[in-house]
């Protein structure tokens, strides 16, 4: 059934002499099986429940979480009533059988990974990306240990060329460790999937009007501000070993639109990362924990060289040995009376006991000057630590903008950001799995990237992302002798 | 007290042989004559209501909090300390005549400057105190900034609440005030329909975007349709701080991307709507973001068109799925568990999936072949870029953007606010861009002369008419 015409992308992988590991594949779930699961986890109650879920949420089981059927029977008015966004639709591949089959089966996924291109695949979950918005906290915490438990019997067999991971739920940090250690410890899952913001309502309208719950919420940002400390969860990670991925968006909570998908699904990872590592760096978390790595998933780079690059200019005017300079109470106002009346206009003139009063008045500002007091910073270099060092975007194949984590000369101090190749295959972006690897290699036969980018972007950074948190990762894998070799094991 | 000494921006000036436009310079409002303006606008009552409503806005309230208070209501951090450090700048921002007479000083032939309190009135949660207040600060505009017209131009505030409003607001200031460039409001933030009916106490709180094509409730066609009649490039300066993922204590965190994202909702909104379709004349810019948003736009709308828009919708359409085929793989492959389930399995298959009315996402551009964002997107889009932004390299990096495209960078100064600490260095700034080999010379040109040329001939020719840069930008326009 497999084809045995080497694809274009196996003779890629064969001629580039390092392997080529997926940080982001996805796995298509079927509902009756994770039916079954749900079960296991929760009783007859909450497998009714979670099913009743998926039958009005898609009936032909590739939506769920991620998919919104509600919003399939209203009319554009109710849509509109609600600001019910535009739900994902039509996103698995249909015409490609074998494709569909592929993202499906693992051991069709584990006998076509040659012909694929790929020697390891790091896989998520497709109806899981929306299992975090799950109504009742319990039925999410079963429905999330369901799917955990359900693709770690389905992938064991096949843990030479890959591995999913689990979903864990951020509600608080301590449900967060439990969840983590139950997929780690005793589902022997080994990497973990974390929406990158936790959706609560406020608390004063929940107090005030706790019937409009759902209305009035806000986003935490998990690092910043939060009502929680999650430090706990983070040194957790740290010490299983454990590297935090996030393929959060902002489908639900940024611009949206109640009638067009696209509009929506645009940008919709690379402002859901940018606000969670915002808030990791700015809630001075990647300071706290040195060793411990994060990924952001299916954003592409460019969002993150944007932000590098703007945190730097923003911390070089207001870090807390400048802020001081913009303190309006160093105006010399003899200089300006002086000014206004040289050069003020005639209604400027008549107005200067006014101007003189407004400038006089200070302007108001926080008992806390210094908005990097949660990440101290001596100089701008630290940044390569706290920011180029700790994270990793994952990429995929056909993005030309994957050139600019390459860019030395455009990105601040010469940073080459970790960009990791994340194929997406399962999903509408990828019409052909056996293109995905010939679609990355384009980047080095257009010159966008080097041999050597290529070689990280495929390899190295994937292999440090994991490997330098737990160097044992990669062991027992296809990659372990040169993922060993990299890590100098 | 205007220094002689030539500074190094003003010896690039002289050197370079083209003139430099700044498109975004901000000046800062002598308020109690704005409040004046406000009042001859709408009486006594409504200079109280201004004063009121552009104190929430700024969020004065947030500053008279606790930390546990702002987290209990959720209220954003706001902007504090956002003027110029230095005190000849904050005056030469506030003083028409001072900024005038130190133009070639700076570097900069030509400027377009922006408000700086008129930048939060699309957060007056009042839309009539709103609308007084753009009039108000438009009439105070056109009169302190009249007498320097050969050197600078200030920019209408128009309040998008309603394209009537927006039409009325724009008339007014273009026909009345002679004013000739636009900044709006790049969305309007209207409460959820059901909030408004079942918890009016909430409509602050329960809010929803329009991003005034897609979804919007009212049909803003008529206002681009306006824009064009009068010869106006709209230019958004919006920011998204205050909806979305925000801090209740870090100003910092607000700020950062805070104009990217808002300029990406509003130019993917313009854009899926058709309204580039529908109006090639049209330009619009998009002010303090950089371009790195946008190439990044630019390119991925390129690719979910190539796979989702026209005809590549059908190839997903899960009624071509070979539901028997597919078993049979499940049947020979699948694991114990999946096997077990078949029966369940093959009737999830043939149920099919549900999919919207209009299968095309991208039905309003009506797009035939991906050439034709050069003309919808490249064209139509101007991008305001700071000085030391060094992504503004990406818009002319022809080898990575799709098609080979050049995005329309155009040089924002930002003179008046924080991120200058001098303005004589602006212009220093961004020739470092040419000297650190990250643009051409010609890309130079173009971020800092042509581009803005284009972006406010193309629909105006008159509009550098009696300025300092009326023959090179001629000449330009022309060419």
């Amino acid at each position: 059934m497999v084809t045995t015409r080497p694809s274009r992308s196996q003779e890629i992988r064969s001629r580039v002499g390092h392997p080529i590991i997926d940080a982001d594949g996805h796995t298509l779930e079927l509902t009756p099986v994770l039916s079954d699961y749900v079960y296991q986890q929760g009783g007859a109650d909450a497998r009714d429940k979670f099913e009743e879920m998926m039958q009005g949420a898609s009936e032909a089981g590739s939506g769920g979480g991620t998919t919104n059927s509600n919003w399939f029977s209203m009319t554009p008015e109710e849509r509109k009533q609600n600001w019910e966004p535009a739900t994902p639709w039509w996103f698995a591949p249909t015409t490609n059988v074998l494709d569909r089959a592929t993202a499906t089966l693992p051991k069709v996924l584990n006998e076509r990974m040659d012909e694929l291109g790929m020697d390891y695949a790091v896989l998520y979950t497709t109806l899981g990306l929306g299992f975090d918005r799950i109504q009742g906290q319990e039925q999410r915490f079963i429905v999330c240990r369901a799917m955990n438990a359900c693709v770690a019997d389905l992938y064991k067999e096949y843990s030479h060329r890959m591995t999913p991971a689990a979903i864990v739920p951020m509600d608080t940090p301590e449900i967060a460790i439990r969840e983590m250690e139950y997929a780690i410890n005793d589902l022997g899952l080994k990497t973990i999937m974390l929406p990158g913001r936790v959706n609560r309502p406020i608390p004063k309208h929940l107090q005030e009007h706790p019937e409009a719950e759902g209305i009035a919420r806000y986003i935490d940002v998990i690092g910043l501000d939060s009502e929680y400390d999650y430090d706990p969860f983070w040194a957790r990670c740290q010490e299983m070993g454990i590297t935090p991925a996030s393929h959060g968006s902002d489908f639900f909570w940024g611009a949206v639109s109640t009638s067009k998908y696209m509009f929506n699904h645009l940008s919709a990872f690379a402002h859901g990362h940018d606000t969670f590592a915002k808030a990791l760096f700015l809630g001075g978390v990647t300071k706290r924990f040195p060793g411990l790595n994060f990924i952001f998933l299916e954003g592409g780079v460019a969002w993150a060289c944007n932000l590098f690059s703007d945190l730097i200019g923003h911390w070089e005017k207001r870090n807390r040995n400048e802020i001081d300079r913009l303190d309006p109470r160093h105006l010399d106002q003899e200089l300006i009376l002086d000014l206004v009346r040289e050069y003020g206009e005639e209604i400027m003139q008549s107005k200067i006991d006014d101007i003189r009063e407004m400038y006089a008045t200070p302007d108001p500002h926080p008992a806390e000057l210094d908005d990097w007091s949660n990440v101290p910073m001596e100089n701008i270099e630290e940044m390569m630590d706290l920011f180029i060092e700790p994270y990793y975007f994952g990429c995929e194949a056909d993005d030309p903008m994957n050139a600019w984590a390459f860019n030395t000369k455009v990105n601040p101090m010469g940073a080459r950001l970790k960009a990791v190749f994340s194929s997406d295959i399962g999903h509408w972006d990828v019409p052909d799995m056996r293109e995905v690897v010939e679609e990355a290699y384009e980047l080095v036969e257009h010159e966008l990237i080097s041999e050597e980018d290529f070689r990280d972007f495929m390899f190295t950074n994937s292999v440090n992302l994991y490997g330098k948190v737990d160097p044992t990762f990669f062991d027992g894998t296809a990659v372990e002798a040169e993922a060993r070799k990299l890590l100098g094991r | 007290m205007v220094s002689t000494k030539p500074s190094r921006s003003q010896d690039i000036r002289s050197r370079i042989g083209h003139p430099i436009i700044d498109s975004d310079g901000h000046f800062l409002e002598v308020m109690p004559l704005v409040v004046d303006f406000v009042g001859e606008v709408g009486g006594a009552r409504m200079k109280e209501r201004y004063k009121k409503g552009l104190d929430e806005a700024v969020g004065v309230h947030w500053h008279e909090m606790s930390q546990e208070q702002r987290d209990y209501e959720f209220v954003t951090a706001p902007g504090w300390w956002f003027e110029s450090p230095s005190t000849l700048d904050r005056v030469t921002a506030t003083i028409p005549k001072l900024l005038h007479a130190r133009m070639d000083e700076i570097g900069i032939d030509y400027a377009v400057l922006y408000p700086t309190q008129g930048l939060f009135f699309d957060r007056i949660p009042d839309p009539e105190v709103r609308q007084a207040g753009c009039r108000g600060l438009n009439a105070y505009m056109a009169e302190v900034f009249k007498p320097y017209a050969d050197r600078m131009t200030p920019a209408a505030a128009i309040p998008m609440q309603t394209p009537d409003m927006a039409i009325e607001e724009l008339e007014f200031a273009v026909n009345e005030l002679g004013m000739k460039v636009a900044m709006i409001e790049g969305r309007a933030m209207r409460p959820l329909i059901k909030v408004e009916k079942e918890y009016p106490e909430l409509k602050n709180v329960g809010r929803r975007m329009d991003v005034l094509t897609i979804d919007s409730d009212y049909d803003y066609d008529p206002f681009w349709a306006k824009c064009v009649e009068l010869n106006i490039a709209p230019a958004s300066h919006a920011a998204n701080m205050g909806w979305g993922t925000r801090s209740t204590s870090n100003y910092m965190y607000n700020h950062l991307n805070t104009f990217s994202v808002a300029h990406e909702s509003l130019a993917k909104a313009l854009f899926l709507g058709g309204v580039t379709r529908r109006f090639p004349e049209l330009r619009v810019a998009f002010l303090e973001g950089g371009v790195g948003w946008a190439c990044r736009l630019y390119s991925d709308i390129i690719g979910h068109w190539e796979k989702r828009g026209g005809r590549g919708i059908r190839e997903l359409d899960p009624r071509h799925l070979d539901v028997d085929e597919v078993m049979r793989y499940v049947a020979e492959k699948g694991e114990p568990s999946q096997r077990a389930r078949v029966k369940e399995i093959r009737a999830l298959y043939e149920a099919g999936e549900p999919a919207p009315e209009e299968l095309d996402d991208f039905s309003r551009v009506g797009m035939e072949h991906v050439e034709e964002m050069l003309d919808l997107f490249v064209e139509r889009f101007f991008f305001g870029c700071e000085a030391d932004d060094p992504m503004n390299a990406h818009a002319f990096n022809t080898k990575v953007n799709p098609l080979g495209a050049r995005l329309r960078a155009i040089f924002s100064s930002d003179i008046g606010h924080w991120d200058v600490t001098d303005v004589r260095e602006v212009v220093e700034e961004t020739y470092e861009l040419l000297e650190h080999e990250l643009l051409t010379e010609q890309d130079f040109r173009d971020f800092t002369f042509t581009n803005a040329a284009h972006f406010y001939g193309d629909m105006n020719p008159d509009f550098f008419k009696g300025t300092v840069v009326e023959e090179e930008a001629g000449r330009e326009l022309k060419g």
